[in-house]
């Protein structure tokens, strides 16, 4: 009897081991390369450029898509449009792999993917932007359950530039540059930005490209101030879109990681201590391009301390005089 | 006489503090003096320069676009940026009229080179059932404490920034669905799109 149960739990756990698939939450991870990628094109030209998808997650269902996007804010977030649009056709060329058609990749291998980009004749001189797109297909409903089917994209942005010649268009524009002070003050027609000692110091630099081709500003801002105080901050290379404005960021070590405070500031000064202060701009956009300037000051006083050092005196100057005249009764 | 000295004193002291030195070489140009003009200078519209793409990617990049008619300029190694999300399916359960219920969902970025990005959040269509009745959800980041709605892609709200570079710890998203007294219990869904996209 007992040999048999054994045989009988024996049978049960093996076919339990062999013919049951354990249900686990999927992971989903997705590498897409190179990131960024500029193209410079004359029409009626095509070339071919090669993509690598990486799945690092479980076997997943995938999807490439071109779509054409514009700049949304001028902090860098782009708004993808829906459908591809406008003189520029895309094709991939890999043999079992087309644009909008789902493939499926196995975990832990990756895709090339050959994206030919092919510019009608008569297309007109200026920029396009596109985003390629690696999209997981979600999984299937849950039946009699509330579920919630999660898919994620991994994008690359595409610049093209359509020019006959080689030529572009670099019209650059500073249209703010300032810091955004707590205190302002007017004093003989004169608007003074005033900071209370060690209060940090927002600053505001934003570049508006009003030309048809993209920009890449870079250059350095300096402050001076008191007693021969000089420090200077690099501004590292970055693309402004035609026809857009951009938020040019310096040490992004200074931002904080809060996303509202990030997008509003250029850099964030440390705390000085008394003073005033001027920074200068300069901004260039490359070899025989002009070079930008523009400059503002503001002023650091020690307001909280003043105000309570004023407090203290008058204080002490209430209670020597209370005291004298206790003697004098 | 002491009047007089620290009068001088204060002068001096509010000299030194007060004004900043300009210096010439801060542009780069002795002949300039470009403070007496207004900050913002625009560009002289009248002027008619020709700039090429020599001046943006430099001569060798110029060389190949006139030979080839195209020149391509790749950014980024390989696995610059791997997104990760865990679990893509959430079970909230059976529905149960008048009850929250929440679910989780846990992105990571490996991001090299120091690379800006952001993650995006949409819904493709409300939750609902294959009845059209629909449930509100709402969605918050740990650490955060109130709710909000998910956006909405059918009413084209626009997406909502969840993640960017700065945050280079795995982000929990927590998922609540308020049901309604009258809810009709059965199958309901939605997708949720997560967008991962460098900055350009």
């Amino acid at each position: 009897m007992g040999k048999k149960i054994f045989i009988f739990v024996l049978i049960l756990a093996t076919n339990y081991l062999l013919l049951t698939t354990n249900v686990s939450a999927q992971q989903v991870s997705f590498s897409l390369s190179p990131i960024l990628t500029e193209l410079a094109i004359k029409p009626a030209q095509s070339t071919v450029i090669k993509y690598k998808l990486a799945n690092l997650g479980d076997p997943s269902i995938v999807k490439i898509r071109v779509l054409p996007f514009e700049a949304k804010d001028s902090v860098g977030n782009v708004n993808i449009k829906n459908a591809l649009e406008g003189p520029i056709q895309f094709e991939l060329e890999n043999e079992t792999i087309k644009l909008e058609e789902a493939f499926f990749l196995k975990n832990s291998t990756s895709q090339e993917l050959f994206l030919n980009v092919r510019v009608s004749e008569g297309t007109p001189a200026k920029d396009y932007y596109f985003t390629i797109l690696a999209e997981s297909q979600p999984p299937p409903t849950q039946e009699g359950v509330a579920n919630l089917r999660a898919k994620i994209s991994v994008g690359s942005h595409l610049l093209i530039t359509v020019t006959k010649e080689g030529r572009v268009e670099i019209k650059p524009k500073i249209s703010l540059f300032q810091v955004v002070p707590k205190n302002k003050i007017r004093l003989f027609g004169l608007q003074i930005s005033l900071f209370n000692s060690f209060d940090k110091i927002p600053i505001v630099l934003l570049v508006e490209n009003k030309g048809k081709n993209l920009i890449k500003p870079q250059g350095e801002i300096i402050l001076r101030g008191p007693l021969w105080y000089s420090k200077k901050f690099e501004i590292k290379s970055q693309t402004v879109l035609a026809e857009s404005q951009k938020l040019l960021l310096l040490d992004s070590k200074n931002s904080s990681s809060n996303v509202e405070h990030l997008t509003s500031n250029s850099l964030i000064l440390p705390g000085l201590f008394l003073g005033g202060y001027k920074l200068s701009a300069t901004i260039s956009f490359g070899d025989g391009t002009p070079t930008l300037f523009a400059s503002t000051s503001f002023l650091v006083l020690p307001i909280k301390f003043t105000v309570l050092a004023a407090f203290v005196t008058i204080l002490i100057i209430f209670l020597i005089k209370r005291l004298k005249k206790n003697d004098e009764l | 006489m002491i009047k007089a000295a620290v009068i001088i004193f204060l002068l001096t002291t509010n000299y030194l503090l007060l004004t900043t030195y300009s210096y010439a070489l801060e542009l780069e140009s002795p002949r300039f003096k470009l403070d007496v003009e207004k900050p913002n200078i625009d560009i002289d519209k009248k002027r008619s320069i020709v700039y090429t793409i020599e001046s943006l990617q430099g001569a060798q990049a110029f060389k190949r676009f006139k030979s080839n008619g195209y020149v391509i300029k790749s950014h980024g190694s390989e696995d610059d940026l791997i997104f990760l999300l865990s679990p893509s399916i959430v079970d909230l359960g059976e529905i149960s009229p008048g009850r929250n219920t929440t679910g989780e969902i846990t992105l990571s970025v490996t991001s090299l080179n120091d690379l800006d990005y952001n993650i995006n959040l949409i819904q493709e269509y409300p939750f609902k059932n294959l009845s059209g009745d629909t449930i509100p959800l709402d969605f918050l980041l740990e650490g955060e404490k109130s709710y909000r709605s998910v956006p909405n892609q059918n009413n084209s709200d626009p997406s909502t920034v969840i993640m960017t570079k700065n945050s280079d710890q795995p982000v929990k998203i927590i998922f609540n669905i308020n049901q309604a007294q009258y809810q009709t219990a059965g199958t309901y869904e939605t997708v949720i799109d997560f967008v991962a996209i460098p900055s350009y």
